[in-house]
């Protein structure tokens, strides 16, 4: 009824036509043509329909898909709970934070390719940190400073990710955390509740789904991004948006379908990621937002 | 998550000072080295303070290979042309996904959202295959195009909640007493807006500057950047021209920044 009325009186959704024609030709037909290209035949005919495909099955492929899958998904996780509780030590009442809030948010204002760079003059083994560390007495050799960039465990592209990724964080949650409590803290303060049941029962029920999302746009973030593991991963087994980009630039365009087909890759696994994460998201609404 | 409540009830200033102090740190140590080192000569290992001084670095910023307004003016003209698009098509789209209900509804949103949820380079490659046969004069519409993909979903969705608080009594009142439809945008509903749209805008802005793969791939690799022109020394371990280069980029967002906290400033003074 309500929304019948609406209708009649503002007529058809004409302000979304633009926007939706420019995603469709652009968005989604850029997709569907990168989808078509990938699966032409090449090579002058001696490469079948999917080829590109048929490269990427190859244990070498799926070791560097293994690692940015699960490299991506501990940046998320990483990034999300340290800016979740900076959120909320943020948003706790006390002015001293208002203040200082945007010295946690310039990050934002800089490249990810800046952020790899800041982050290895920090950690290189002659670094400022190596530096430091030798005038507290610390070390004595640079060798023995810890390797932290191109390093066995991805330290360096963990701590640059979260260089940029907290403070995505920290400026989407912030907002909705204040929204929050001056809705409910109140209700839920004059029915008896204390600080700690206020957040628990009240806020973080209410905000769990902006803070998932958030999590999800940097895992698909990182799953394509290309600058912080070009500049500080190591070379093997190599991320998948790096080896696809050498395809793409290197080799010629023939190998541009192999390049393609890994990002295509790429995007199926966000989205079956999503997908699951909106699977469990209704199954949990289903049982009343319990956490 | 017992736990979690119970140090923000019990654990005292303290902890939190120092938690977020430590945060701080992490986020802000990095820039001391990063200023040292754009305008340091020789720089061995031990030292944590460089020896001798050279504006080596800046000299070369500025020389005709350094590039350093080409940089600069180019990003700011694509940063400029995404943000146009973005106020063409996200201003009107986000409205009217917030005042209204339609059949679709959902699956619109989750269209306009889709390149923050999927990795969306392959999309501008597949854009590029057909964009890479348009004329010449194109190249900085074309790379705009595809600046848009990133920031048009933070845009309208910014957007679409800054006229969901907004509501539509305002307008309806306007309407009422024979406001035209522009006019109700200009006078009713920009005044209130401003503060979403100027972040908004800015936040837009800032996305946009900071692409790399994106311009490389929707040029071509032939539209520089700041980003393209930083990223070869920062893969060759130039720290002093990378340092350069990077204080060069910071500059003209400094100087954003400080008119959005003005423009901020001025209209919540009102």
């Amino acid at each position: 009824m309500e929304n019948n009325r609406a209708e009649k009186r503002f007529g058809w959704p004409w302000g979304v036509i633009p926007a939706a024609l420019f995603f469709l030709v652009f968005f989604c037909g850029g997709l569907l043509q990168a989808i078509w290209f990938s699966f032409l035949p090449g090579g002058d005919g001696n490469r079948r329909i999917g080829w590109a495909y048929r490269e990427l099955a190859s244990p070498d492929f799926l070791h560097s898909l293994g690692v940015t899958v699960g490299m991506s998904a501990l940046v998320a996780l990483f990034s999300g709970v340290t800016g979740l509780a900076a959120a909320i030590l943020l948003t706790r009442p006390a002015r001293w934070r208002q203040k200082w809030y945007f010295l946690f948010q310039f990050p934002m204002a800089l490249p990810h390719l800046l952020a790899a760079y800041l982050l290895s003059q920090m950690l290189w083994q002659s670094g400022w940190l190596s530096r430091l560390a030798y005038q507290l007495g610390w070390i004595e050799e640079m060798d023995q400073f810890p390797v932290l960039t191109q390093d066995e465990w991805g330290v360096g592209v963990l701590l640059a990710y979260a260089w940029k990724e907290i403070p995505f964080m920290i400026l989407l949650l912030v907002p909705f955390l204040l929204r929050l409590q001056a809705q409910w803290e109140e209700t839920a303060r004059s029915l008896g509740a204390s600080e700690g049941q206020t957040l628990r029962w009240v806020i973080l029920p209410l905000f769990w789904p902006a803070w998932v999302g958030g999590m999800w746009i940097i895992f698909a973030f990182v799953l394509g991004a290309y600058e912080i593991p070009a500049l500080m991963a190591g070379t093997f087994p190599g991320w998948v948006p790096v080896r696809a980009w050498q395809e793409y630039t290197m080799f010629g365009p023939e190998r541009r379908a192999v390049a393609i087909a890994m990002n295509l890759v790429l995007l199926v696994v966000a989205l079956l990621v999503g997908l699951l994460l909106l699977h469990l998201q209704r199954v949990w609404y289903g049982r009343g937002r319990r956490i | 998550m017992r736990e979690l409540p119970f140090i923000l009830r019990s654990g005292g200033r303290l902890a939190e000072w120092l938690l977020l102090g430590l945060l701080a740190l992490f986020l802000l140590l990095p820039l001391i080295p990063l200023v040292l080192w754009s305008l340091a000569g020789h720089w061995p290992w031990p030292e944590v303070w460089p020896p001798q001084w050279s504006g080596k670095s800046w000299a070369y910023l500025f020389s005709t290979t350094g590039r350093a307004w080409e940089g600069l003016l180019n990003s700011w003209l694509v940063a400029c042309l995404t943000l146009v698009f973005n106020l063409l098509l996200g201003v009107p789209a986000a409205r009217t996904l917030a005042m209204r209900r339609f059949r679709g509804w959902g699956w619109l949103f989750g269209l306009f959202l889709a390149p923050l949820f999927v990795p969306f380079t392959v999309t501008v490659m597949g854009m590029h295959l057909w964009m890479s046969r348009w004329p010449g004069e194109f190249l900085f519409i074309s790379v705009a195009i595809a600046h848009v993909l990133p920031t048009l979903p933070y845009f309208i969705a910014i957007l679409w909640y800054q006229y969901r608080l907004l509501g539509g009594r305002l307008q309806e009142a306007a309407r009422t007493l024979g406001a035209s439809s522009w006019q109700i945008f200009r006078w009713v509903e920009l005044p209130l807006l401003w503060p979403g749209l100027a972040m908004g805008s800015v936040l837009v802005v800032l996305i946009s500057l900071s692409q790399y793969i994106t311009t490389w791939v929707a040029s071509g690799g032939t539209l520089l950047t700041l980003p393209l022109l930083m990223f070869p020394f920062a893969s060759s371990g130039k720290a002093s021209l990378v340092a350069v280069y990077s204080l060069w980029y910071m500059w003209p967002v400094l100087c954003l920044y400080l008119v959005y906290l003005w423009a901020a400033g001025r209209t919540s003074g009102k």
